[in-house]
């Protein structure tokens, strides 16, 4: 079980809200969320399918992502019969726009933003007919993927043969991971404003009782690259 | 609470490796004592260290000076390693000089600090590219001269290694990730077995499922989208319910086939002979904070066959100046 918590100890005007404790409630959701998304992320690391890019040039093992290594991915999963995530976009009658594939989910570090906007067939969002379907953290489509960056993206430090970082790429289908509750609850924000006998205390936290797993490993790749 | 608390004690069976101590609530002062060394006379061997919260990785160390029961006091550098198994950082890089063309490479190193036989290690650039970048596991550890791979490879690299580096991935098996069971590098498969090693020791458990990723240039491309339950197992190799002895012989690739995919095995679930199971199954978080003893004759995890006793304690104030 993963928890934080923290403690107030002045008394609170009954007449304002504490700015300490907004401050702190603040804080600590980001907090629960983010260690819910290192979870994920940290299991699927180690425990998803693993393909190195080897289409790259840049003579390292992993190479950087190529074009042919997310086709390889993409026919990895079409020939294990992983449903893709995201429907298609439409084409429109608008000036540089391109129809979008429905797509696989690819989650990826933004040190790969650069990479990726150098692949042959990169469709940015703003590309997109349809600006209404997008995220904020997608970052564009290739192939049978779209993908969204985070600056909490897997690495691998000095993983690669030439002592560079190797990047985790998830690429996964349709219900190819899942987060489990634990003692009926995955993760729960609790607030008390009088603890202690004179009620002078409040307290805030979080805590989390969940496991990610993966429910099919034959929906998941993790492309391996560098830059 | 006190101002000295004792939160935990307990006693292992020493191996001679490093030893992790998972204690639940951290620690500020431990005490170990070895108690066969203790009851024996073992001239230079530590029989109790203690070690502060403000010391750092080094403890305080008691020994026998003489082949009696005589004691003398000293420090031992690189005893003790505070850790949080979520965030154990990755070593530094330490120079190679060399490394054997065999299927079990040796490799010459000036400063082996930090490692123990069943740690975990990185190489990079050295001439062996078919190798570099992975984890292994190491044994025949001599200090500040050589590591070996512990589990040998189905084919020796095909070139010496020339200079490079390693890093330390982890002290052993317990830090080595968070999840477990987690995926793995295969070294070796014996087709008339159907016995599977692994790079770095694999911590799967019979009834485990698995499901093999072979690629063309590891030969045995018949195994490849395969799932085989996991049937007998030992610290580094596995053995599983599929009969591959028609099969291509399972090679690793050589330095002349990089670019290429590394052969692995990840774990999909349990089998069907779930029951028998004796570890935690898919997958369970093993993050845990707690402490490294390093292993050896001054040191606190001490050597094969000793039995060590620990205890640990909380403090309610340090006021170290």
């Amino acid at each position: 079980m993963y928890k934080i918590m923290v403690i107030k100890v002045t008394v609170c005007p009954l007449t304002s809200q504490s700015p300490v404790m907004n401050q702190a409630t603040i804080r600590l959701g980001q907090s629960m969320k983010e260690t819910e998304d290192q979870l994920v992320r940290d299991m699927l690391a180690t425990t998803a399918t693993v393909i190195f890019a080897t289409g790259g040039i840049n003579g390292d093992s992993p190479t950087e992502m190529a074009l042919s290594d997310i086709q390889s991915v993409t026919m990895t999963l079409l020939s294990n019969n992983a449903k893709t995530i995201l429907e298609s976009v439409e084409g429109a009658n608008k000036f540089g726009t391109a129809p979008v594939n429905n797509a696989y989910i690819a989650m990826a570090h933004t040190d790969l933003s650069t990479t990726l906007s150098n692949l042959n067939g990169f469709i940015n969002t703003i590309q997109y007919p349809n600006q209404s379907k997008i995220k904020s953290t997608e970052w564009g489509s290739v192939d049978r993927e779209r993908f969204f960056l985070s600056s909490r993206g897997s690495i691998s430090a000095n993983a690669s043969g030439n002592d560079a970082k190797v990047y985790n790429t998830f690429i996964c289908g349709m219900e190819a991971y899942c987060n489990v509750k634990l003692d009926n609850y995955k993760s729960k924000f609790v607030y008390n404003d009088s603890l202690d006998p004179l009620k002078l205390n409040q307290y805030v936290g979080w805590k989390m009782s969940e496991v990610p797993v993966i429910t099919n490993d034959a929906w998941i790749v993790n492309l391996k690259s560098t830059l | 609470m006190s101002s000295e608390t004792i939160v935990q004690t307990g006693s292992f069976a020493a191996d001679g490796k490093n030893k992790t101590l998972k204690i639940r609530s951290g620690v500020d002062k431990i005490v170990i004592e070895n108690v066969t060394q203790w009851a024996a006379s073992n001239n230079g061997y530590g029989f109790k260290y203690t070690w502060y919260k403000g010391l750092g990785t080094t403890a305080l160390m008691e020994y026998h000076p003489a082949a009696d029961h005589t004691s003398a006091v000293n420090t031992t550098l690189t005893a003790i390693e505070v850790i949080d198994s979520a965030n154990y950082a990755l070593g530094g890089a330490v120079a190679v000089t060399s490394g054997t063309d065999v299927t079990g490479a040796v490799y010459e190193t000036g400063d082996t600090s930090g490692l123990a036989n069943g740690s975990i290690v990185r190489l990079s650039s050295t001439d062996q590219i078919n190798l570099n970048g992975l984890d292994f596991s190491i044994d025949d550890l001599s200090a500040n001269t050589s590591f070996a791979l512990a589990n040998d490879l189905a084919t020796a690299p095909g070139i010496i290694a020339g200079t490079g580096f390693y890093r330390n991935v982890a002290p052993n098996l317990e830090t080595y990730r968070l999840f477990a069971p987690s995926n793995r590098n295969i070294a070796n498969i014996d087709k008339t077995t159907s016995e599977v090693t692994t790079l770095v020791d694999h911590g799967y458990s019979v009834g485990n499922k698995v499901k093999f990723s072979i690629p063309a240039k590891a030969g045995m491309t018949e195994l490849n989208g395969i799932e085989g339950n996991i049937t007998a197992i030992s610290t580094s190799k596995f053995t599983v319910d599929t009969v591959m002895t028609s099969m291509t012989t399972f090679k690793f690739p050589v330095y002349g086939d990089v670019p290429c995919q590394i052969p692995s095995v990840v774990p999909v679930g349990d089998g069907s002979s779930s029951v028998s199971q004796t570890a935690p199954s898919k997958f369970f978080n093993q993050g845990f904070i707690g402490v490294i003893l390093t292993g050896g004759t001054t040191s606190p995890a001490g050597n094969s066959g000793d039995t060590v006793r620990w205890t640990s304690y909380v403090v309610e104030n340090i006021d170290d100046e």
